[in-house]
């Protein structure tokens, strides 16, 4: 899996077209392309926004799971 | 089966309720980032963008952002005090919610009959888009008020529903504080 995404990562970085966006790559630079880029943001900045709740949530919920693993085992003893 | 429990569960520090409110603003926010993500197109992908105070009624617009300020602050003092404080505190939010709407409405009233509709322009397209959906949602918390406010419910469950609302009611308010900032400023 690691080595998955190391090629992955590679590759990426190997080949420039990989970080064009596929709805605005090679638009004109006009009004047009503006807004699409403007409203992208904007749905990646929200987006990001919940994923990173979920991430912080589920992360928290990890270390709580492992702290009250702990507890109880250390009560068994 | 999930039971309904308001007590908080060790692994997740929240109450099953309060979580799967979560998850559903959660999805709320998507629904209005898609909103404010057209917003974002349709402006910048404009020729020319109508001013805010000039088209719309700022003085309505700024007694609404008022009006939906006192309502939350009276929803969230309801979260704290006996079952009987809360449901009365929420009763008064109700009132100040109503006044929302019908300020709404007098709002769109005297737009519409100056010809200022939604088909006009892409302004007035996506500005009658946001309000209307923000109001469904002050409707649809009124219906929930008088939901928490009607139930039968015992002192604790009673109390952790208007928790719940009143961050419903925050929600609302950020949401209108973005349209405010973005539209009518």
């Amino acid at each position: 899996m690691k080595r998955l995404i190391a090629v992955l990562v590679a590759v990426a970085f190997v080949e420039p077209a990989l970080f064009a966006c596929p709805v605005c790559f090679q638009l004109d630079d006009n009004a047009t392309t503006h807004g699409i880029r403007a409203a992208v943001t904007v749905l990646l900045a929200v987006t990001t926004v919940v994923l990173g709740a979920f991430g912080v949530f589920v992360t928290r919920f990890a270390a709580r799971e492992r702290s009250l693993k702990f507890e109880v085992q250390s009560s068994k003893f | 089966m999930i039971p309904y429990t308001i007590d908080r569960r060790a692994d997740t520090a929240v109450s099953n309720t309060t979580l799967a409110f979560w998850l559903f603003l959660a999805s709320e926010v998507m629904l209005f980032g898609a909103l404010f993500s057209a917003y974002a197109l349709l402006r910048a992908s404009a020729p020319a963008w109508p001013s805010g105070p000039a088209t719309l009624n700022l003085p309505l617009g700024i007694t609404n952002t008022i009006v939906l300020f006192a309502m939350t602050s009276i929803a969230w003092r309801a979260r704290s005090g006996s079952a009987g404080r809360a449901v009365s505190m929420l009763g008064l939010s109700s009132i100040f919610g109503l006044a929302f709407l019908g300020i709404k409405a007098f709002e769109y009233s005297g737009e519409i009959r100056a010809g200022v509709v939604p088909a006009t322009n892409t302004f007035l397209a996506i500005y009658f888009t946001l309000t209307g959906l923000h109001a469904i949602h002050v409707a649809g918390g009124l219906v929930a008020n008088a939901w928490v406010m009607a139930g039968r419910a015992g002192s604790a469950m009673l109390l952790n529903r208007v928790r719940l609302i009143s961050i419903y009611w925050i929600f609302v308010d950020v949401i209108w504080v973005i349209i405010f900032v973005v539209l009518y400023v």
